[in-house]
Order: C-alpha cells, then sequence, then structure tokens
C-alpha cells in the first residue's frame, strides 16, 4: 500500500498526481458547462455557426462534436 | 447528478446507495465504491449485515478508518480526492459554479444535459457529483440491473462477490477477508431460512 497523504499536504508540496488530476477535473468541468451553453443556444434557436462564433472556434469542429447528436425536429445549419 | 430515487427500486438498494453516497461525502472521497456500501451496510437499520460484521470484529468507526486509510493511500477502487477539493487547490469554487448553474439552468440542469442530445455521449464530470465505481454498480444491481435484497444480509453478499480490491483492502486492514465474511452470511442466512 502506497503512503497516505492529505490532499492539502500533497497541493502544498506540488505532488504532480494533485496538480495533474485538477487540471483534468478543470478540463472535464469546462466540457460540462460548454454542453450546457451549447444545449442552452441551441433551444433558443442559435445556428451551430453562431455558436461556433462564440466559442472562438470552427463551425466544422462544433458541428464534428455536438451536431451528431441530433436535436429532433431541428435543421443542422 | 442529482439523487433522486428510482421509483420500483427495491427499497434496501435505494437505502444502501444513499448512505454510501452520504459516506464518500463524509471522507471527501472521488467516487462512491464498495468500500462506502461495507460503511453503509453497517449504518443499515436492517440489523442483519451489522451482525454478521460485528461477529468478525467489524464496527462502524473502525471500518471507517480502515476506508479512510486504504483510499487516502490510493488503494481503492476510484479516485482518493474528490473533484471539489482538486478544483479548490487552482482557486475554483465548484460548490459557487454549481449554485451558479442551478440558478441558470435549473436544479435539474445537469440530468437534462445527460438525457439531451448534446449531452448523450459527454463524460462524467465534476457537475454531476463522484461517479459510482463499477463495482458499486455491480454489488447493488447485479448483472442485469435487477437485484434484489430481502435482507442487508444478501446485500452483504451480493458485495463480497464483486471481487472489488478496494474492499479487499478494507477487509485486510480489518483482519479478515471475503471468503470468510462469505462462508459467515451464507451461513447466517440459512439459519434465518
Amino acid at each position: 500500500m502506497s503512503e497516505a497523504i492529505s490532499l492539502a499536504e500533497a497541493a502544498s508540496h506540488r505532488d504532480p498526481e494533485v496538480g495533474l488530476a485538477s487540471v483534468a477535473a478543470l478540463r472535464q468541468m469546462v466540457e460540462q458547462l460548454e454542453a450546457l451553453q451549447v444545449k442552452a443556444a441551441r433551444e433558443d434557436g442559435w445556428t451551430w455557426e453562431r455558436i461556433a462564433g462564440a466559442l472562438g472556434v470552427t463551425r466544422q469542429s462544433v458541428h464534428r462534436k455536438y451536431a451528431s447528436r441530433r436535436f429532433p425536429g431541428r435543421r443542422l445549419t | 447528478m442529482t439523487r433522486r430515487a428510482e421509483p420500483g427500486r427495491d427499497p434496501i438498494t435505494v437505502r444502501l446507495m444513499a448512505a454510501a453516497r452520504e459516506e464518500a461525502d463524509r471522507a471527501r472521497h472521488g467516487y462512491v465504491g464498495c468500500e462506502h456500501l461495507l460503511l453503509a451496510l453497517l449504518t443499515d437499520k436492517d440489523p442483519t449485515a451489522r451482525d454478521i460484521l460485528a461477529d468478525h470484529g467489524i464496527r462502524l468507526p473502525t471500518a471507517r478508518a480502515a476506508v479512510v486509510g486504504v483510499i487516502s493511500s490510493g488503494s481503492g477502487d476510484g479516485p482518493r480526492w474528490n473533484a471539489a477539493d482538486l478544483l479548490a487547490t487552482l482557486g475554483v469554487d465548484l460548490p459557487a459554479i454549481q449554485r451558479q448553474m442551478r440558478a441558470g439552468f435549473g436544479p435539474h440542469a445537469i440530468d437534462e444535459l445527460y438525457r439531451s442530445p448534446v449531452g448523450r455521449h459527454l463524460s462524467w464530470g465534476p457537475l454531476c457529483g463522484p461517479q459510482m465505481a463499477p463495482g458499486l454498480k455491480k454489488a447493488l444491481f447485479g448483472s442485469e440491473g435487477r437485484a434484489r435484497f430481502p435482507t442487508s444480509g444478501h446485500a452483504l453478499l451480493s458485495l463480497l462477490d464483486t471481487g472489488s480490491a478496494g474492499l479487499a483492502a478494507v477487509l485486510a486492514a480489518l483482519g479478515t477477508s471475503s471468503d470468510l465474511l462469505r462462508l459467515a452470511a451464507r451461513e447466517r442466512l440459512r439459519q434465518a431460512g
């Protein structure tokens, strides 16, 4: 069994395991927040092009990421 | 995600799942696993599992200490640190973001996102709360998702059959093993008829 260590202790020693896990958690949360905003924008009738512009990415990338997950009754513009 | 009991679920399963989550939250662990289910069995109102465990010297305070020891050393079935604490090391306030999200999108926004076309393939993330370890799902719902437990002793047997490495480490720290407890549980349930 490896040594038990508290998160505060590990963080104060700049333990890479804590640093990397923290960044991974942040990235996962950003993905969730982005998806929440994309869902809300689509429900408000935003086009994929407009969403891509607001996110600062290409229309193709936002389309590839979300548009295959079809919205019933909505045109993928 | 929000913690709502699903209708039609086995009452012991619902109770144990809620108690296991509480144990994981209390210890600020990054997942809910078989280790927490063992603690849930020790707090359940049905004494069957608790009595079997007590016969092997396992009681709540020592079991909690063993679970904390195993998970904080990185030998549990999932991440030892929860997302809120990890994000706090970066100066990010997860509870504040969750409050803001609920205010802006509604109290069930995350559940609705994961059911929507946009969220259907989205991976787990901190806004969902702690993940359930696969072993815990197997213990509580069985391979077909339809486990029913007449007593908490039956839930204990299901837990012991998961092959969880984290649980094995906890039981070893408590001076016993899945095999020993399984024999005792089967005997107790056989006697109870």
